[in-house]
């Protein structure tokens, strides 16, 4: 095995792993603005317990995002030498621009966040919460920005092998990067809202604390009425964007090998099984409506595709992997969707009443195993990012294979096995010290933080 | 104006640096000392000492690396493919690290996650020795970028820099837990600040000696050049400071000036390690300006990186002015 292939297995773990975290972080944070600004302004004491009580999984969450983090940060350099000197130039300038006004933001403030209830006053708390939330959103941003620019190259040029010329503003605003991001940002809402409400499902077939979860899980179904729909719409945007920019991407997300003769729609394939060698599919199932892959990917029943074909083979990257991906993460996108109208058409019918929680085993137990949807559909969303742009590591400027650094086989193959374990063994910990917070159950009893006294001592 | 933006940024990098080895170094070495303790209420003390700004202090790491990336990407990226070992034993020492801070609170076996707090900053220590020790010792640069073997870092300089990192760190980290605690764990900090610096001042000198036998270009000029005057001003001012360390350490009387001490010591000592090798980014023989990126860049960095960072340190005072005083004996995590 050589360092190429295990350093491109090494940096898809690591990011993978990396991916969940951020995405339950830069969720929680913002829920936790929502409940300390209804607290302050009901002076409701359930938003308060709320909020101390998600924090502790938000804590949590934040150690390892941040470990994992940093271990990104540098492989860039360790691993992919070849990339980062050619283009450090302009991306490590992003990447210094997410840690001197994101990262560093988000974690001084966090002091204040956790440690802040008795130091300091409400509005120096709220401010805090904010600039948390506020500074893991604008991580996402450049993080995002940066990825997006790999895919849609604008305005760097690139001589002999380093920078040489920039144009920030169109570099910065590169073709993916607006749609990229909040695709990105909403998923993260959406994740951690199943998740909430996953969670609260668990304590209604439970059966404990009831009242206490029904109003999150309230709470994150009046989100969800946003978000799903709203994620399916930029997930469209994404598609129509990666046909227009990458073309040989979308062809393979969509297994489809023969451009479509103008005035003639493609078809949607629900199932393929595609022959590189023989250039077409061997088995394929196709959706009932003639056309809808055109107008997916371009509005019109009629737009043309681009085919496989049309792209010499030496770029053609891999297909079953972006397809299925892909598939499964829109079929779980309108899942999403579905049980969001269910969830609302069971309000309405009164079915979310307190009384009534204790009826309708399947309602709860199809929200409890909806827990995890938000993070598999985001990592098959990466792999069909990451895994369609092949082999290209900077779209059309360079290949993966020239980014790579000088790293002898043991090297790369010791630290993967390092980092599976490790990896292995902290998402254990977190589900370990995850069922212990919630066996724990929130703390009703704990003294109200002293805003009073403390506050105006250290004011 | 390109050199000026070069040399600027390099000792902007250096500041960056040198801000993280006064803030995360004194973090790291309360981690080394929680290895020598048996009584888990005095680990708790230093994790609550440390429990809300590790992460803060840690992110001057990570905004060193983005500038270092930014600024001169062929040394981050020959660096890093070069010492690909000793980063990675920085990783996980972080790694672990920051996993045993937020665990420890949730679990009852303490003292599985004292020894994770404890190994991971070590390790971090060694990490971080053995990086810069690596880049004194010199990188072989070929056409493609790192042409040397991945163990050329284990050189007698990165050994004698790691251990001067982890007697330093653990130096400040005992002089801090003696500025915020009283009674018995005060008065053992007070002599672990005496031990430690008199350990890191052998260190330095030996390390001092060493890197003259290097044989850096600069350094053919020994005690001709101004610089030389400076360096020697610099070193004798880090050996009053040591002695005031030990000095106040000793008296006890007031629990403020051996910490200011330490800190004093270390910004003298990274100021001379800086003069030692400016203009010099990759001693011996590459200079920061022939590897910076271009103008545009730096000056986009000066006003997506460089603006902040005043503004980084007045939050961050601005947030410590919160947490003034002494801590509490069995201050819990997440209070
Ligand atoms: C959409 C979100 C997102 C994505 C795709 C990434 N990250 Fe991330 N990252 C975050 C969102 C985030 C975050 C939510 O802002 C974290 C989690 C915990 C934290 O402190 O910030 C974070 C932490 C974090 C840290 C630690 C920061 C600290 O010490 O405070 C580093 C160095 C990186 N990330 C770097 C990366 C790199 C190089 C990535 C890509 C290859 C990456 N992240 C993908
Ligand atoms: C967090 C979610 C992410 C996941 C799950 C992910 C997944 C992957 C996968 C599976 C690969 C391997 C592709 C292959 O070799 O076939 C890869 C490669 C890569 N990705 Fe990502 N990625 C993520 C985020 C990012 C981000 C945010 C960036 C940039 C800032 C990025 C930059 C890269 C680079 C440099 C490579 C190596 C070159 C390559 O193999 O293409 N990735 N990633
Ligand atoms: C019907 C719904 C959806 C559609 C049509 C859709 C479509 C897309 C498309 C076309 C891409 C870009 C692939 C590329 O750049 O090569 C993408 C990426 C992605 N998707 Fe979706 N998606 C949907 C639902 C979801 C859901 C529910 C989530 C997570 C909760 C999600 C998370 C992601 C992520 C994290 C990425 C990679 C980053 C990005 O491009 O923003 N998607 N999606």
């Amino acid at each position: 095995m050589d360092p190429l292939f295990l350093s491109r297995v090494q940096f898809a773990v690591t990011t993978a792993f990396h991916m969940l975290w951020p995405l339950l972080s830069i969720g929680l944070s913002f829920m936790m603005v929502i409940l300390e600004i209804a607290w302050l302004k009901t002076k409701n004491e359930v938003y308060y317990r709320h909020e101390r009580f998600w924090s502790k999984i938000f804590i949590l969450t934040f150690g390892i995002g941040v470990a994992s983090g940093l271990v990104l940060e540098f492989e860039f350099g360790t691993n992919w030498a070849g990339f980062s000197s050619a283009v450090g130039g302009f991306f490590g300038n992003i990447l210094g621009f997410e840690g001197s006004m994101a990262f560093a933001l988000e974690s001084a403030f966090l002091a204040i966040f956790i440690f802040g209830w008795n130091r300091v006053s409400p509005r120096v708390h709220l401010v805090s919460t904010i600039l948390v939330a506020f500074g893991a959103s604008l991580s996402a941003w450049w993080i995002m920005d940066a990825n997006s620019w790999m895919q849609t190259p604008t305005g760097v040029k690139i001589v002999n092998g380093s920078v040489s010329s920039i144009n920030y503003l169109q570099a910065i605003l590169n073709p993916f990067a607006t749609i990229s991001f909040w695709h990105m940002w909403v998923a993260c809402i959406e994740t951690t809202i199943f998740f909430v409400a996953g969670i609260s499902a668990y304590y209604m077939l439970k059966k404990q604390n009831t009242e206490f979860f029904l109003k999150i899980f309230k709470i994150s179904v009046i989100i969800a009425i946003f978000a799903t729909p709203v994620q399916v719409y930029l997930g469209d945007l994404s598609g129509k964007l990666v046909g227009q920019y990458q073309p040989a991407t979308l062809a393979a997300m969509e297994s489809h090998w023969n451009t479509n003769p103008v005035g003639t729609g493609a078809t949607w394939h629900l199932i393929a099984i595609p022959n590189r060698k023989a250039e077409t599919n061997l088995f394929v199932i196709n959706a009932p409506i003639p056309g809808l892959m055109s107008f997916l990917d371009t509005g019109s029943f009629t737009g043309q595709v681009k085919g496989l074909k049309d792209f010499p083979a030496q770029d053609r990257g891999p297909i079953i992997l972006p397809f299925y991906s892909f598939r499964l993460m829109v079929l779980i996108g309108f899942i999403m969707v579905f049980m969001m109208l269910w969830a609302l058409w069971y309000w309405f019918k009164g079915n979310l009443k307190y009384e009534n929680t204790s009826r309708h085993k399947w309602f709860w137990r199809i929200w409890y195993w909806g827990l995890p949807f938000g993070f598999i559909a985001t990592e098959l969303g990466w792999i069909t990012r990451e895994v369609g742009r092949q082999p290209w590591i900077i779209y059309g400027i360079m290949k993966t294979s020239e980014g790579i650094s000088n790293l002898t086989t043991g090297q790369v193959m010791t630290t993967l096995v390092a980092f599976i374990s490790t990896y292995v063994a902290l998402f254990v910990l977190f589900v370990v010290f995850t069922r212990k917070i919630l066996k724990a159950g929130p703390d009703f009893k704990s003294a109200l933080p002293d805003w009073t006294k403390e506050a105006k001592k250290n004011a | 104006m390109h050199e000026f933006l070069a040399n600027l940024w390099f000792l902007i990098l250096a500041f960056e640096l040198g801000l993280y080895a006064i803030l995360d170094g004194m973090d790291l070495g309360m981690g080394v000392w929680a290895l020598f303790d048996k009584d888990e209420n005095r680990i708790s003390t230093e994790i609550t000492l440390i429990g809300p700004f590790w992460d803060a202090n840690e992110t001057w790491l990570v905004m060193a690396g983005g500038i270092l990336f930014g600024a001169f990407p062929a040394v981050y990226a020959i660096g890093a493919n070069a010492l690909y070992i000793p980063i990675m034993i920085l990783i996980f020492g972080l790694i672990f690290r920051a996993v045993a801070i937020e665990v420890r609170d949730h679990s009852k076996n303490k003292k599985l996650w004292d020894a994770l707090f404890g190994t991971g900053s070590l390790a971090a220590i060694f990490g971080q020795g053995f990086a810069v020790g690596g880049l004194f010792g010199g990188i072989k640069i070929g056409p493609n970028g790192f042409a040397g073997s991945p163990w050329d870092f284990l050189t007698p300089i990165s050994f004698v820099l790691s251990f001067g990192f982890l007697f330093g760190y653990m130096m400040m980290g005992a002089a801090y837990v003696a500025m915020k605690t009283d009674g018995q764990i005060q008065r053992k900090n007070y002599s672990r600040t005496i031990v430690s610096a008199i350990l890191s001042t052998i260190l330095t000198v030996v390390a001092l000696i060493s890197l003259h036998f290097l044989n850096l270009p600069e350094m053919k000029f020994w005690f001709s050049r101004p610089d030389e005057y400076i360096l020697t001003a610099l070193y004798l001012f880090a050996a009053f400071s040591i002695v005031m360390v030990i000095l106040n350490a000793y008296k006890k009387k007031n629990d403020k000036l051996p910490y200011f001490w330490t800190l004093v010591l270390v910004v003298d000592i990274f100021i001379a390690g800086v003069v030692e090798i400016f203009p010099y980014i990759v001693p011996p023989n590459i200079k920061a300006v022939d590897v910076v990126s271009p103008n545009e860049s730096l000056i986009a960095m000066l006003i997506g990186i460089g603006i902040f960072i005043p503004i980084i340190i007045a939050y961050n005072m601005y947030i410590k002015k919160y947490f003034r005083g002494k801590v509490s004996k069995t201050g819990k995590y997440g209070e």
